[in-house]
């Protein structure tokens, strides 16, 4: 018995050491050679196994030896510009592995989706992502514009032309009023945190602010970005629960791959220069401008320059647009290494970008630096993480409001010269008049320096356990220090001086992390049933601070430090922070590669509600049917490639509020008393997240082996409980900054309706010649449903220095941002006609105008509807007159490639979308005898007299026939022509050749002599042409401040450059 | 273990980690002071109604609205834009100074309804019910003058005489009162006032029992000008 027991032990062990011995043993060394499409060795080339970290690079004939685990392995070989192959080892020891060009669509594409990824195929809801390709082909600042014209339901403007400003990126139309709708951007994992985004503007200083938020995502150098994916709709955002209502755009960066080390560089220099010009008037249109006033008897002779009476001896004068504009340089340059072996992996990044702007005095400049490294701890243990360090230092000059560089350089008159004969800053004639800065001593000298130094790191760590099993903890973190100073100086212009110089120093700090934890666990049965489910909680935490110093009478006009020199003039600060805490859940069940639901669930609690609703929940559900996958589908294979529709249903919400809503803050203000207080606001405990419930369908098609595909969606959002101020009237609660504001309360409902459409087609595919194109549509329909009162409407004011302070709308049943003003209906010919007009000029008696030449209505006078009948214009009389939402937007990129050369155009544009040219209520507004105004004011109306004799009586006058429909000069603008209406609301309908790039491939052979995988260098012009009526300087206006209320308002805006670039791309 | 210990012990853990949770999502300014924890004294009481006074409470009608009438009645000149029309009479309904002083006013009117109605429930034990009542006269006798002013320029205007229980109950289309009603609302602010406020005070620019006098004097000869009004003239002048 004994022996018995004895020998069944042993046997067992030596059984068992068996095993190990085979398995260890069974390492079969594979060997190969790869080559190319022409038969040529592709050296470098990575050869992995399968399933392990476990590789090996080619030699310089392209051979390779691999130690894999069994002959049954698989090897997986890939090389840049070519298809990834896998090939089965299959106990064959020798191989030779040919590789095909790249081109093809993957079919194994992974997108990301938030917290994990899925395979393409098995995607339920509206997710679309950015090739390669086509983030190459725009020269871009910042990550945000690679998106532009790219992505159907993404609409991307920037605000401003600005290096490094900010954008507006609505995906799906906007649904906020009061929150960012802005999309959630999620860095490697982790969200990028909203604070320290805001600069200190212009207006402490006096004048108006210019847009005070700058850009995030300047910290993210452009060519460390591998991938982008933007989810749309609800079922694939609501996993992210609260933030996900605005969309979220996925961001991934590069990390290292086992075998070869790869050394890339990036680079590019470009020009760029103001892609339009305005047609001021130059001097001699000046000239003759000022005669005419004088012979109008609006200016006296005495105010008359005596060099203005012949305008045939005056030249061009100073033409102030050429002053501020320049061609300005950009370079960019970024190194990356990567690599790594079956147990480490690596990437490494880093760069240095300088941006000159097109308007003198503004630039960006940043350097960057990023490190990736994944380790295969054990077979089942991968840790990794990732940290960035990225440092920007940006000068930004003051725009977009009548004091800004571009309004004032088109109104300075052209008879003052920038200096001096003694070198010195030359100003107007006159101190009187609105232009009262030399434009390039403006743009040189009143700016906002801004130096931001943000550090971003993730760090996590994946077990894969009980066989179907994944665990992983992360742990994000997005530190963030920024420094802004803005300094004006003593200036002397002429006869307008100043000699109080100021400075203002504003730090602002905030530190943000982010703590996760999900089981994900997938299995498949039977072949038919696949199953994952993931779970998880997160928790994450914002800080910030903030202190400003403003001083003044500093002794010097060189230092622009803050040290004790200067008087005090006032300082400020704030400290805050934020917590979320949720919990969430997903499933993804498919049934024998058919039909597929995803369902999630998510629970956000938040600390900026109030305690009767801190916790909301957030669910979704989506189905996909692949109808090509089906047994009565089998005929269609041989052109249908996927043909898959899909559902969606979800919850989402919009948590982006001011902290501390639900309960009243005291206000302190300084008095000469003492400190007083006030409640800031009334209180709201029952404050709650914004909703948005969103309905989606889409079909996904494509065919010819993939060569044509199309992605069609039809989505319905509706924001429910609107995070407003509740509307009052404005005798509950003021609108001016010192006032006991209302609560904050969840009423409000949005909705956005569309289609988004994508199309991408390679028609021709040959080893020589290959074309390809994409296509993208949007349509959105915006409308706001009701708000706290549906009669209440809100309105967006423009700065204090406009005569109209409100020219949009946000009201019941119509889009949001609507312009709102008088109807024009050409001008009074006639004294009689002005009788019998509906009064204009003040009062509320009807048809009782007062007709008078200085201070009243006159021929020539704009008059306006009526649109009541009641014989009086005033507010009753204001309708909406345009809507700055566009009616559609889209993008088309078509690319030839023959041989090693590659041409791609890109085109992108929208069609309707009003736009409030604001900036011409300066220069077409005939108030000012000094402004300079647009060419177009020489032809305005002018009259005559019929009897010299009696003067400029009103029923003497006609006027001058050849007029262009401006109206007459008039210095008290008694009859409100510049009242907002019709007149400044242009249509901003536009197509722009947004790229032409042409880039030749060093061929392989003659590379690889230096070790060079691949070389590429291109030529490209961006914003080569834009075909607009809009008369400003360009159509793209964007959102100021990306607040919903001002959209499409051009105020003097810092124009888009058009940019001509030549790059080089390596990489060994 | 046995099982009932276990899931006893889970079950703490779990309520431990949902408080803790609250606890988390609950942050409070660091920055500021809030309504809940700031009237704890006289004195908080007093610097709450100092806010009366400030010129920030009243910048919006001083500064934007009150020289209007400087200009309409002639004593000053100015000419140019939207501040000329004042000069010339010529202003139209979207002259944006006449919606400045509107809302300037009701403005301190919104203070001092803050103060009447929204601060005596937020008061802690240290605050004596005599500063209270200071406090509200002080507001009272500011709204009289507020509401004199408002109806001098506009003649008919909405008398709002609580913001917070027009906002809660969702009470905002106010119609507006007639003036003959405007001036009995005032004359009763104004009597609550010179009834409560004490003779002097030692802050130089609050409003003592002299300040509601001579507001109430203004108004009594403004009433009793108005025979139209019908008012008991004797009771004016008591």
């Amino acid at each position: 018995m004994m022996t018995g027991k004895f020998f069944n032990f042993r046997a067992a062990l030596v059984a068992l050491l068996g095993l190990i011995a085979i398995g260890a043993s069974a390492q079969v060394t594979v060997k190969g050679t790869v080559v190319d499409p022409d038969d040529e060795p592709i050296i470098g080339a990575t050869v992995r196994e399968d399933g392990t970290n476990s590789g090996t690079s080619t030699d310089i004939d392209g051979n390779f030896t691999l130690s894999v685990k069994s002959g049954k392995a698989t090897l997986v070989v890939s090389y840049i510009g070519m298809q990834t192959q896998k090939v089965a080892v299959n106990g064959q020891s020798d191989l030779n592995i040919k590789l095909k060009a790249d081109g093809g669509v993957n079919l194994d594409e992974v997108v990301v989706v938030g917290y994990g990824t899925q395979r393409r195929t098995d995607v339920t809801g509206s997710v679309a992502s950015l090739s390669k390709d086509q983030m190459k082909e725009s020269i871009v600042t910042n990550a945000d514009q690679m998106l532009q014209g790219k992505i159907a339901g993404v609409q991307v403007t920037s605000n401003s032309g600005a290096p490094g400003a900010a954008t507006s990126i609505r995906i799906r139309g906007a649904s906020s009023i009061n929150s960012s709708n802005e999309p959630l951007y999620i860095i490697d994992g982790v969200q990028m945190s909203n604070a320290a985004n805001d600069i200190g503007g212009f207006d402490w200083a006096g004048g108006t602010n210019g847009q005070t938020k700058v850009n995030p995502l300047a910290s993210i150098a452009p060519s460390d970005i591998v991938s982008i994916d933007v989810l749309k709709d609800a079922s694939a955002c609501a996993i992210y629960g609260a933030a996900g209502a605005n969309g979220v755009v996925i961001v991934t960066t590069r990390r290292g791959e086992a075998g070869h080390t790869n050394v890339t560089y990036d680079g590019y220099v470009a020009w760029q220069k103001v892609a339009k010009k305005i047609d001021m008037m130059d001097l001699s249109d000046y000239a003759r401008y000022q005669n005419q006033l004088y012979a109008e008897g609006v200016i006296t002779e005495k105010q008359l320059d005596k060099a203005f009476l012949d305008p045939s001896l005056l030249g061009k004068g100073t033409d102030w647009q050429d002053e501020i504009f320049r061609t300005a340089f950009m370079q960019s340059h970024q190194v990356g290494v990567s690599g790594g072996n079956d147990k480490v992996t690596y990437a490494m990044s880093g760069g240095w970008m300088n941006q000159d702007g097109i308007i003198i005095g503004s630039d960006f400049n940043r350097f960057n630096t990023r490190f990736n490294l994944d380790s295969q701890f054990t077979s089942w243990l991968k840790l990794g993480g990732s940290l960035a360090y990225t440092r920007t230092n940006e000068k930004i000059t003051l725009n977009d409001g009548s004091d800004g560089v571009i309004m004032q350089a088109m109104t300075m008159q052209p008879h003052v010269p920038v200096r001096d004969f003694d070198g010195n800053w030359a100003g107007p004639t006159t101190v009187d008049g609105s232009s009262t800065w030399n434009p390039v001593a403006l743009a040189l000298q009143k700016n906002n320096r801004l130096l931001r130094q943000r550090i971003m790191g993730n760090f996590y760590v994946n077990a894969d356990f009980l066989k179907y099993f994944t665990f992983r903890a992360e742990y994000g973190f997005d530190a963030s220090q920024n420094q802004n100073k803005s300094y004006i100086p003593r200036y002397q212009f002429g006869l307008v001086s100043n000699d109080i110089n100021q400075m203002m120093h504003r730090e602002d700090h905030s530190f943000f992390w982010v703590q996760k934890d999900y089981v994900t666990y997938h299995q498949k049965f039977a072949q038919k049933h696949d199953l994952t489910v993931m779970a998880g909680f997160e928790a994450s935490k914002s800080t910030w601070n903030n202190t400003t110093l403003i001083k003044k009478n500093f002794s010097s006009d060189q230092i622009f430090v803050m040290t004790n020199d200067g008087e005090f003039v006032s300082n400020s600060g704030y400290e805050d922070s934020a917590t979320t805490a949720s919990v969430f859940a997903r499933a993804n069940y498919a049934f024998d590669n058919r039909y597929l639901i995803t369902a999630t669930i998510r629970r956000d609690g938040s600390s900026k509600f109030g305690p009767n609703n801190k916790w909301g929940t957030f669910p979704s559900v989506a189905l996909a049917w692949r109808v090509t996958q089906e047994k009565f589908m089998e005929g269609t294979t041989s052109w249908l490639d996927n043909l898959k529709l899909r559902l969606g249903y979800g919850k989402v919400g919009n948590s982006n509020i001011d902290t501390y809503r639900y309960a009243a803050a005291m206000t302190a203000i300084k008095t000469p008393f003492g400190t007083a207080y006030y409640p800031a606001n009334l209180a709201n405990p029952d404050l709650k997240w914004e909703a948005s419930e969103q309905f989606n369908a889409g079909i996904d098609f494509a065919v010819f082996n993939n060569r044509l595909e199309f992605t069609f969606d039809v989505y319905k959002k509706q924001t429910d409980g609107l995070l407003l101020e509740v509307f009052t009237p404005g005798y509950l609660s003021g609108s001016n900054g010192y006032t006991i504001r209302p609560p904050y309360a969840n009423v409000g409902k949005t909705q956005n309706t569309g289609i988004d459409f994508a199309l991408n087609a390679r028609p021709i595919v040959t080893n020589d010649f290959s074309w390809r194109m994409n296509l993208t549509l949007s349509h959105n329909k915006n409308k706001v449903v009701s708000l706290n009162e549906n009669s209440q409407d809100m309105r967006g004011k423009i700065d204090w220095y406009s005569e109209f302070q409100s020219a949009t709308l946000i009201t019941v049943g119509k889009p949001m941002g609507v312009f709102y003003g008088y109807v024009t209906d050409g001008l009074f010919q006639s004294a009689d006609e002005i009788r019998n007009h509906a009064t204009q000029t003040g009062g509320a008696e009807p048809y009782a105008n007062r007709l008078d030449r200085t201070s009243g209505a006159y021929i020539g006078d704009i008059k306006f509807k009526d649109l009541n009948d009641d014989g009086v214009i005033n507010e009753d009389d204001q309708t909406i007159i345009g809507d700055p939402n566009p009616d559609l937007t889209f993008g088309f990129t078509t690319a030839f490639t023959y041989k090693d050369f590659e041409l791609s155009i890109g085109l992108n544009g929208q069609i309707g979308g009003d736009i409030l040219n604001w900036a011409r209520y300066k220069t077409e507004g005939l108030t000012s005898i000094w402004d300079n105004q647009t060419a177009r004011a020489l032809e305005r109306a002018q009259v005559a007299m019929i009897d010299p004799s009696r003067g400029y009586d009103p029923d003497n006058v006609y006027l001058v026939p050849g007029g262009n429909g401006l109206p007459r000069f008039s210095n008290l603008d008694g009859n409100s022509n510049n009242r907002m209406s019709d007149r400044w609301i242009e249509d901003g309908t536009y197509l722009r050749i947004q790229n032409i790039s042409l880039s030749y491939n060093l061929p392989r052979k003659w590379g690889s002599k230096v070790g060079l995988q691949s070389a590429k260098i291109y030529f490209n012009v961006q914003n080569v042409h834009t075909f607009t009526k809009y008369k400003g300087y360009d159509p793209e206006i964007g959102a100021f401040n990306q607040s919903a209320l001002l959209q499409n308002i051009d105020r003097g805006r810092y124009p888009t450059p058009r940019t001509f670039t030549l790059g080089l791309n390596l990489s060994f | 273990m046995k099982p009932f210990y276990k899931s006893i012990i889970l079950g703490t853990a779990l309520a431990g980690m949902l408080s803790s949770c609250n606890d988390f999502l609950t942050v409070d300014p660091v920055d500021k002071l809030t309504q809940d924890n700031f009237y704890t004294s006289d004195e908080r009481v007093r610097a709450n109604t100092m806010a009366l006074y400030a010129a920030v409470t009243w910048d919006q009608f001083a500064h934007d609205f009150q020289w209007k009438f400087d200009m309409l009645s002639g004593d000053m000149f100015y000419t140019y834009s939207a501040e000329g029309q004042w000069y010339f009479g010529t202003y139209t309904s979207v002259n944006q100074y006449i919606n400045q002083g509107w809302e300037g006013l009701y403005n301190v009117i919104s203070f001092c309804n803050s103060v009447i109605h929204d601060m005596p429930g937020k008061c802690k034990n240290g605050v004596s019910d005599a500063a209270i009542l200071q406090a509200q006269a002080e507001a009272r006798c500011i709204r009289a003058y507020c509401y004199y002013l408002l109806t001098e320029a506009w003649t008919n205007v909405p008398v709002v005489e609580n913001n917070s229980e027009n906002i809660t109950a969702n009470n905002l289309q106010l119609p507006p009162a007639t003036q003959k009603s405007i001036y009995q609302f005032a004359m009763a602010d104004a009597d609550f006032a010179v009834n409560n406020l004490p003779m002097t005070d030692g802050d130089a620019y609050r409003a003592t029992r002299l300040t509601a006098l001579a507001v109430r004097a203004k108004l009594a000869l403004t009433m009793a000008s108005h025979t139209d009004y019908g008012y008991d003239r004797n009771a004016l002048f008591t």
